[in-house]
């Protein structure tokens, strides 16, 4: 019951597009903010000009490198002989694109996530994107070895 | 804040539109060679749609370099950006069909 006058609080906030300050006092996660807010980039104030470019180029580095993941996946299953089960590999390097395809999206809300915490001043918030990349390259990794190592 | 010397920065971030645009267009490429060498003419068409869809991206992100270089150095719409991550996530997509055909 305690809990309701603050959801209308968000409510009213997400009506009228309020910037993400708001919802966070509310006790909102900071990542809760994909789609809350419209006219998140009038809000705040422009940071240098160096920083924007600076991370819209991270976000770019971010869509390459899934393209990357991508290009690598679809390579395996073409070039591919002599793995078997043949399925196992489709459905390994299936699972690799689908998971690009994440990284994409999620290097939109890191770059959005950015440029909200540089126009308001705020430290930048942590990059769930890190571990979750390092831990699929390495995940692909030990499966490039044993594969390596039952087929070589 | 007094006025400051853009340097190159406008170019690099041109680079890497190009450099990302080129490693979309790789993989488009990927998908229609998948559709081309299995036999599959839908698999073909689809590759040849990412790649005009890539072509499009392409010219957004020249306006955006001109943006850069003529009007003002300031952060690129979220449209842009939306558009840029979805058309990945879309090759991504044509990707999957490739590896499923």
């Amino acid at each position: 019951v305690a809990a309701l006058p603050q959801a209308e609080k968000a409510l009213c906030c997400i009506a009228k597009g309020a910037d993400t300050d708001a919802l966070h006092a509310l006790g909102f996660p900071r990542t809760w903010n994909m789609a809350v807010n419209e006219h998140w980039q009038k809000s705040g104030k422009d940071p240098d000009y160096r920083y924007s470019l600076a991370n819209e180029r991270t976000f770019l580095a971010w869509i390459r490198t899934a393209l990357a993941i991508l290009a690598g996946a679809i390579l395996l299953h073409q070039v591919q002989t002599g793995i078997h089960p043949i399925r196992l590999s489709a459905i390994g390097s299936g699972c690799v694109a689908v998971i690009s395809a994440a990284i994409s999206m999620g290097a939109y809300h890191r770059w959005r996530s950015n440029e909200i915490a540089m126009r308001h001043d705020k430290s930048l918030p942590s990059a769930i994107l890190i571990p979750f990349m390092s831990a699929l390259v390495g995940l692909v990794g030990v499966g490039a070895a044993v594969v390596l190592l039952l087929h070589g | 804040m007094t006025a400051r010397d853009p340097g190159l920065q406008p170019e690099r971030t041109l680079l890497a539109w190009l450099r990302t645009l080129l490693a979309m267009g790789v993989n488009d490429c990927l998908v229609i060679r998948a559709g081309w060498m299995g036999g599959h003419g839908s698999l073909t068409i689809a590759g040849a749609l990412l790649f005009t869809m890539t072509v499009g991206l392409t010219f957004l992100a020249l306006s955006r370099a001109i943006q850069l270089h003529t009007v003002s150095p300031t952060a690129p719409k979220c449209s842009l950006m939306s558009l840029a991550s979805s058309a990945c996530a879309i090759t991504c997509t044509g990707g999957v069909w490739a590896l499923i055909c």
